[in-house]
Protein backbone atom coordinates (compact mmCIF):
# COMPACT_ATOMS: atom_id res chain seq x y z
CA UNK A 1 0.00 0.00 0.00
CA UNK A 2 1.06 3.21 -0.71
CA UNK A 3 2.58 5.18 2.46
CA UNK A 4 0.07 8.06 1.80
CA UNK A 5 -2.91 5.91 1.70
CA UNK A 6 -1.41 3.99 4.50
CA UNK A 7 -1.56 6.83 6.93
CA UNK A 8 -4.77 8.25 5.69
CA UNK A 9 -6.84 4.75 6.37
CA UNK A 10 -4.80 4.26 9.71
CA UNK A 11 -5.85 7.91 10.84
CA UNK A 12 -9.35 7.37 9.36
CA UNK A 13 -9.41 3.94 11.64
CA UNK A 14 -8.29 5.50 14.11
CA UNK A 15 -10.39 8.51 15.01
CA UNK A 16 -13.77 5.90 14.35
CA UNK A 17 -12.37 3.55 17.10
CA UNK A 18 -11.74 6.70 19.58
CA UNK A 19 -15.47 7.22 18.79
CA UNK A 20 -16.25 3.88 19.36
CA UNK A 21 -16.75 2.46 16.10
CA UNK A 22 -16.37 -1.22 16.79
CA UNK A 23 -16.66 -2.13 13.15
CA UNK A 24 -13.96 -0.18 11.89
CA UNK A 25 -11.53 -2.12 14.75
CA UNK A 26 -12.79 -5.53 13.65
CA UNK A 27 -10.92 -5.08 10.27
CA UNK A 28 -7.85 -3.79 11.94
CA UNK A 29 -7.88 -5.79 14.75
CA UNK A 30 -7.95 -9.50 12.40
CA UNK A 31 -5.64 -8.16 9.92
CA UNK A 32 -2.93 -7.42 12.58
CA UNK A 33 -3.68 -10.43 14.59
CA UNK A 34 -1.49 -13.13 13.26
CA UNK A 35 1.47 -10.98 12.67
CA UNK A 36 1.62 -9.93 16.01
CA UNK A 37 1.50 -13.17 17.46
CA UNK A 38 4.21 -14.57 15.38
CA UNK A 39 6.18 -11.59 16.69
CA UNK A 40 5.91 -11.99 20.19
CA UNK A 41 6.33 -15.94 19.74
CA UNK A 42 9.38 -15.43 18.03
CA UNK A 43 10.47 -12.72 20.83
CA UNK A 44 9.52 -14.73 23.50
CA UNK A 45 11.87 -18.12 22.52
CA UNK A 46 8.68 -20.04 21.21
CA UNK A 47 7.22 -20.23 24.24
CA UNK A 48 3.18 -20.24 23.64
CA UNK A 49 1.78 -19.76 27.26
CA UNK A 50 4.13 -16.62 27.48
CA UNK A 51 3.41 -15.63 24.09
CA UNK A 52 -0.14 -15.81 25.16
CA UNK A 53 -0.27 -13.54 27.93
CA UNK A 54 1.99 -10.92 26.12
CA UNK A 55 -0.37 -10.56 23.28
CA UNK A 56 -3.59 -9.98 25.86
CA UNK A 57 -1.39 -7.30 27.28
CA UNK A 58 -0.32 -5.73 24.24
CA UNK A 59 -3.75 -5.74 22.56
CA UNK A 60 -5.12 -4.39 26.09
CA UNK A 61 -2.21 -1.43 26.03
CA UNK A 62 -3.06 -0.60 22.29
CA UNK A 63 -6.83 0.02 22.33
CA UNK A 64 -6.22 2.00 25.73
CA UNK A 65 -3.74 4.41 24.32
CA UNK A 66 -4.88 4.38 20.34
CA UNK A 67 -5.34 8.19 20.98
CA UNK A 68 -1.50 7.92 21.13
CA UNK A 69 -0.66 6.02 18.07
CA UNK A 70 0.28 9.00 15.28
CA UNK A 71 0.15 6.93 11.71
CA UNK A 72 2.40 9.86 10.00
CA UNK A 73 5.18 8.32 12.75
CA UNK A 74 5.08 4.54 11.80
CA UNK A 75 2.52 1.67 10.88
CA UNK A 76 -0.06 0.32 13.05
CA UNK A 77 1.59 -2.59 13.20
CA UNK A 78 5.15 -1.53 13.62
CA UNK A 79 3.63 0.58 16.73
CA UNK A 80 2.23 -2.42 18.08
CA UNK A 81 5.79 -4.38 18.10
CA UNK A 82 6.77 -1.03 19.89
CA UNK A 83 4.41 -1.99 22.59
CA UNK A 84 5.03 -5.69 22.54
CA UNK A 85 8.61 -4.72 23.40
CA UNK A 86 7.74 -2.44 26.53
CA UNK A 87 5.49 -5.53 27.68
CA UNK A 88 8.12 -8.06 26.93
CA UNK A 89 10.61 -6.15 29.00
CA UNK A 90 8.50 -5.51 31.82
CA UNK A 91 7.31 -9.22 32.04
CA UNK A 92 11.29 -10.38 31.79
CA UNK A 93 12.10 -8.61 35.00
CA UNK A 94 9.16 -10.01 36.29
CA UNK A 95 9.75 -13.38 35.42
CA UNK A 96 13.45 -13.25 36.76
CA UNK A 97 12.37 -12.89 40.13
CA UNK A 98 9.65 -15.35 39.84
CA UNK A 99 12.38 -17.53 38.53
CA UNK A 100 14.54 -17.45 41.39
CA UNK A 101 12.00 -18.17 43.85
CA UNK A 102 10.34 -21.15 41.80
CA UNK A 103 14.12 -22.86 41.14
CA UNK A 104 14.70 -25.07 44.09
CA UNK A 105 11.05 -26.37 43.76
CA UNK A 106 11.38 -26.58 39.94
CA UNK A 107 14.54 -28.14 40.25
CA UNK A 108 12.78 -31.26 42.08
CA UNK A 109 9.67 -31.52 39.95
CA UNK A 110 10.65 -30.46 36.29
CA UNK A 111 11.99 -33.19 34.16
CA UNK A 112 15.53 -32.77 32.91
CA UNK A 113 14.71 -32.25 29.24
CA UNK A 114 11.50 -29.83 30.11
CA UNK A 115 13.50 -28.11 31.74
CA UNK A 116 16.53 -27.78 29.33
CA UNK A 117 13.68 -26.73 26.69
CA UNK A 118 12.24 -24.06 28.81
CA UNK A 119 15.47 -22.73 29.89
CA UNK A 120 16.63 -22.55 26.08
CA UNK A 121 13.50 -20.32 25.07
CA UNK A 122 14.13 -18.04 28.13
CA UNK A 123 17.78 -17.20 27.09
CA UNK A 124 16.29 -16.55 23.48
CA UNK A 125 13.84 -14.41 24.99
CA UNK A 126 16.52 -12.37 27.09
CA UNK A 127 18.84 -12.02 24.60
CA UNK A 128 16.53 -10.69 21.85
CA UNK A 129 15.55 -8.02 24.48
CA UNK A 130 18.91 -7.18 25.33
CA UNK A 131 20.67 -6.47 21.85
CA UNK A 132 20.57 -3.27 20.20
CA UNK A 133 17.20 -2.58 18.35
CA UNK A 134 18.34 -2.06 14.50
CA UNK A 135 20.47 -5.94 15.28
CA UNK A 136 16.99 -7.12 16.65
CA UNK A 137 15.23 -5.89 13.29
CA UNK A 138 17.52 -7.23 11.23
CA UNK A 139 17.32 -10.81 12.61
CA UNK A 140 13.39 -10.25 12.83
CA UNK A 141 13.24 -9.77 9.10
CA UNK A 142 15.82 -12.87 8.06
CA UNK A 143 14.20 -15.03 10.64
CA UNK A 144 10.66 -14.23 11.19
CA UNK A 145 9.65 -12.74 8.45
CA UNK A 146 11.73 -14.78 6.03
CA UNK A 147 13.26 -12.04 3.71
CA UNK A 148 16.39 -12.70 1.45
CA UNK A 149 19.34 -10.07 2.45
CA UNK A 150 18.37 -8.34 -0.80
CA UNK A 151 14.59 -8.16 -0.20
CA UNK A 152 15.68 -6.55 3.63
CA UNK A 153 18.13 -4.35 1.52
CA UNK A 154 15.13 -2.69 -0.60
CA UNK A 155 12.83 -2.63 1.81
CA UNK A 156 15.36 -0.66 3.98
CA UNK A 157 16.69 1.64 1.17
CA UNK A 158 20.42 0.32 1.90
CA UNK A 159 22.94 -1.73 -0.14
CA UNK A 160 23.23 -5.76 0.52
CA UNK A 161 26.18 -5.16 1.69
CA UNK A 162 25.75 -3.13 4.50
CA UNK A 163 22.62 -5.67 5.49
CA UNK A 164 25.15 -8.87 4.91
CA UNK A 165 27.65 -6.94 7.48
CA UNK A 166 24.49 -5.54 9.78
CA UNK A 167 23.03 -9.43 10.01
CA UNK A 168 27.08 -10.60 10.73
CA UNK A 169 27.38 -8.07 13.56
CA UNK A 170 23.53 -9.01 14.57
CA UNK A 171 24.35 -12.58 14.83
CA UNK A 172 27.51 -12.31 16.65
CA UNK A 173 26.30 -10.38 19.18
CA UNK A 174 22.87 -12.69 19.60
CA UNK A 175 25.65 -15.15 19.90
CA UNK A 176 27.74 -13.42 22.58
CA UNK A 177 24.09 -12.73 24.48
CA UNK A 178 23.04 -16.06 24.39
CA UNK A 179 26.23 -17.57 25.78
CA UNK A 180 26.54 -14.63 28.42
CA UNK A 181 23.06 -15.34 29.47
CA UNK A 182 23.85 -19.22 29.67
CA UNK A 183 26.70 -18.47 32.06
CA UNK A 184 24.07 -16.22 34.34
CA UNK A 185 21.57 -19.37 34.37
CA UNK A 186 24.67 -21.66 35.07
CA UNK A 187 25.87 -19.32 38.26
CA UNK A 188 22.14 -18.58 39.40
CA UNK B 1 34.52 -25.03 3.34
CA UNK B 2 32.79 -24.33 6.48
CA UNK B 3 34.51 -22.59 9.13
CA UNK B 4 33.93 -22.36 12.71
CA UNK B 5 32.02 -19.69 12.53
CA UNK B 6 29.48 -20.72 10.21
CA UNK B 7 28.57 -24.12 12.17
CA UNK B 8 28.06 -20.60 14.95
CA UNK B 9 25.57 -19.18 12.45
CA UNK B 10 23.67 -22.77 12.18
CA UNK B 11 23.23 -22.21 15.48
CA UNK B 12 21.80 -18.90 15.69
CA UNK B 13 19.93 -20.23 12.25
CA UNK B 14 17.94 -23.14 14.57
CA UNK B 15 17.44 -20.87 17.66
CA UNK B 16 16.04 -17.87 15.52
CA UNK B 17 14.50 -19.52 13.16
CA UNK B 18 10.97 -19.44 12.48
CA UNK B 19 8.62 -23.18 11.63
CA UNK B 20 7.13 -21.33 9.33
CA UNK B 21 4.21 -18.53 10.37
CA UNK B 22 2.25 -19.73 13.21
CA UNK B 23 -1.27 -18.39 13.73
CA UNK B 24 -2.80 -17.25 16.90
CA UNK B 25 -5.21 -19.72 17.79
CA UNK B 26 -8.53 -19.17 17.55
CA UNK B 27 -9.65 -19.02 21.47
CA UNK B 28 -7.12 -16.55 22.65
CA UNK B 29 -7.72 -14.18 19.58
CA UNK B 30 -11.56 -14.46 20.12
CA UNK B 31 -11.03 -13.25 23.85
CA UNK B 32 -8.40 -10.72 23.22
CA UNK B 33 -10.85 -8.98 20.64
CA UNK B 34 -13.88 -9.66 23.30
CA UNK B 35 -12.06 -7.47 25.67
CA UNK B 36 -10.68 -4.89 24.14
CA UNK B 37 -14.44 -4.39 22.19
CA UNK B 38 -15.58 -4.25 25.74
CA UNK B 39 -13.08 -1.06 26.32
CA UNK B 40 -14.43 0.23 22.70
CA UNK B 41 -17.85 0.18 24.17
CA UNK B 42 -17.33 1.46 27.32
CA UNK B 43 -15.25 4.76 26.16
CA UNK B 44 -18.80 4.93 24.10
CA UNK B 45 -21.14 4.79 26.73
CA UNK B 46 -18.70 7.44 28.35
CA UNK B 47 -18.99 9.32 25.90
CA UNK B 48 -22.88 9.37 25.76
CA UNK B 49 -22.96 10.02 29.20
CA UNK B 50 -20.84 13.00 29.57
CA UNK B 51 -23.23 14.35 26.26
CA UNK B 52 -26.45 13.58 28.07
CA UNK B 53 -24.63 15.56 31.50
CA UNK B 54 -23.69 18.16 29.26
CA UNK B 55 -27.25 18.58 27.74
CA UNK B 56 -28.45 18.27 31.59
CA UNK B 57 -26.31 21.43 32.67
CA UNK B 58 -27.17 23.42 30.25
CA UNK B 59 -31.03 22.82 30.24
CA UNK B 60 -30.52 23.69 34.49
CA UNK B 61 -28.58 26.29 33.94
CA UNK B 62 -31.43 27.91 31.52
CA UNK B 63 -34.19 27.00 34.65
CA UNK B 64 -31.64 28.98 36.85
CA UNK B 65 -31.08 31.59 34.42
CA UNK B 66 -35.23 31.66 33.66
CA UNK B 67 -36.00 31.82 37.61
CA UNK B 68 -33.35 34.24 38.47
CA UNK B 69 -35.18 36.52 35.69
CA UNK B 70 -38.83 36.26 36.21
CA UNK B 71 -38.99 37.83 39.35
CA UNK B 72 -37.80 41.29 38.21
CA UNK B 73 -40.17 41.44 35.27
CA UNK B 74 -43.17 40.10 36.47
CA UNK B 75 -45.63 42.17 38.73
CA UNK B 76 -45.83 46.11 39.85
CA UNK B 77 -43.17 47.20 41.91
CA UNK B 78 -44.61 48.27 45.69
CA UNK B 79 -43.50 51.83 46.50
CA UNK B 80 -41.06 52.14 49.61
CA UNK B 81 -41.10 53.67 52.56
CA UNK B 82 -37.41 54.39 51.47
CA UNK B 83 -38.77 55.71 48.14
CA UNK B 84 -41.57 57.89 49.68
CA UNK B 85 -39.38 59.50 52.22
CA UNK B 86 -36.89 60.19 49.57
CA UNK B 87 -39.50 61.84 47.43
CA UNK B 88 -40.64 63.78 50.36
CA UNK B 89 -37.92 66.56 49.62
CA UNK B 90 -39.28 69.87 48.79
CA UNK B 91 -38.75 69.92 44.82
CA UNK B 92 -38.48 73.57 43.32
CA UNK B 93 -41.09 73.75 40.79
CA UNK B 94 -44.34 72.10 40.26
CA UNK B 95 -43.92 69.19 37.66
CA UNK B 96 -45.64 69.06 34.96
CA UNK B 97 -49.86 67.89 34.59
CA UNK B 98 -51.06 65.35 32.32
CA UNK B 99 -53.76 64.52 30.01
CA UNK B 100 -56.42 63.35 32.69
CA UNK B 101 -55.21 66.81 34.51
CA UNK B 102 -56.49 68.88 31.52
CA UNK B 103 -59.80 67.20 31.98
CA UNK B 104 -60.07 67.89 35.70
CA UNK B 105 -59.30 71.33 35.44
CA UNK B 106 -61.75 71.80 32.08
CA UNK B 107 -64.40 70.87 35.38
CA UNK B 108 -63.77 74.30 36.93
CA UNK B 109 -62.09 72.87 40.28
CA UNK B 110 -59.59 74.95 42.36
CA UNK B 111 -56.10 74.10 41.39
CA UNK B 112 -55.19 72.49 44.32
CA UNK B 113 -58.53 70.35 43.81
CA UNK B 114 -57.04 69.22 41.04
CA UNK B 115 -53.83 68.39 41.64
CA UNK B 116 -54.60 66.20 44.87
CA UNK B 117 -57.43 64.05 41.83
CA UNK B 118 -54.00 64.33 39.75
CA UNK B 119 -51.80 62.47 42.65
CA UNK B 120 -54.53 60.10 43.37
CA UNK B 121 -54.61 59.00 39.84
CA UNK B 122 -51.19 58.51 39.65
CA UNK B 123 -50.84 56.30 42.96
CA UNK B 124 -53.75 54.10 42.74
CA UNK B 125 -54.22 53.64 38.76
CA UNK B 126 -51.11 53.49 37.76
CA UNK B 127 -48.21 52.82 40.61
CA UNK B 128 -46.34 55.60 39.70
CA UNK B 129 -45.38 57.33 43.15
CA UNK B 130 -43.23 59.80 41.94
CA UNK B 131 -45.57 61.67 40.09
CA UNK B 132 -48.07 61.64 42.89
CA UNK B 133 -45.45 62.72 45.32
CA UNK B 134 -44.85 65.66 43.16
CA UNK B 135 -48.52 66.29 42.73
CA UNK B 136 -49.24 66.05 46.20
CA UNK B 137 -46.50 68.74 47.01
CA UNK B 138 -47.93 71.28 44.70
CA UNK B 139 -51.07 70.50 46.03
CA UNK B 140 -49.87 71.41 49.82
CA UNK B 141 -48.59 74.47 48.90
CA UNK B 142 -51.49 76.16 47.48
CA UNK B 143 -54.09 74.33 49.88
CA UNK B 144 -55.61 76.18 52.58
CA UNK B 145 -54.76 74.83 56.39
CA UNK B 146 -58.13 72.95 56.68
CA UNK B 147 -57.24 71.23 53.32
CA UNK B 148 -53.46 70.52 54.95
CA UNK B 149 -55.09 69.15 58.12
CA UNK B 150 -54.45 65.31 58.34
CA UNK B 151 -58.04 63.56 57.88
CA UNK B 152 -57.73 59.41 57.73
CA UNK B 153 -60.84 58.72 56.26
CA UNK B 154 -60.13 60.76 52.83
CA UNK B 155 -56.32 61.25 52.77
CA UNK B 156 -54.40 58.03 51.95
CA UNK B 157 -51.49 56.80 52.97
CA UNK B 158 -48.75 59.01 51.05
CA UNK B 159 -51.26 61.83 50.96
CA UNK B 160 -51.09 61.38 55.08
CA UNK B 161 -47.53 61.18 55.52
CA UNK B 162 -46.78 63.87 53.30
CA UNK B 163 -48.93 65.99 55.38
CA UNK B 164 -47.36 64.84 58.64
CA UNK B 165 -44.28 65.71 57.01
CA UNK B 166 -44.83 69.79 55.97
CA UNK B 167 -47.03 70.34 59.39
CA UNK B 168 -43.37 69.03 61.27
CA UNK B 169 -41.56 71.39 58.43
CA UNK B 170 -43.74 74.31 59.21
CA UNK B 171 -43.25 73.87 62.96
CA UNK B 172 -39.71 73.67 63.17
CA UNK B 173 -39.68 77.05 60.63
CA UNK B 174 -41.95 78.48 63.54
CA UNK B 175 -39.49 77.85 66.42
CA UNK B 176 -36.46 78.80 63.93
CA UNK B 177 -38.06 82.38 63.50
CA UNK B 178 -38.64 83.27 67.15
Amino acid sequence: MDPEDRVQREEVLRRAVLAGDERAWQPWYHETFDDLYAYVLWRSGGRRDRADEIVQETWLTAIRHVRRFDPRKGSFRDWLRGIVANVLRHDLRQHHRRLKREQAAEKCIAVESEYKDRERQERIAVTLGAIPERQEAVLRAKYLDGLSVAEIAAAWKESPKSIESLLSRARQAFREYYDKEADHVRTR
Amino acid sequence: MSGPDDSRDELVDSLLGADGRPCGNGRLRGAVFAQTIGVIRFRRRLKKCALAGSLLGCYLAGMMTMGLWRPTSGGRPQPSTEHVAANLEPSPLPGPVGIADKQIAAEKMTCAEVLRRSADRHLLDSGDVKRAVRNYKTFLELSSAEQRAISPTQDNWLLMALKDARSKEMKHDRIEQN
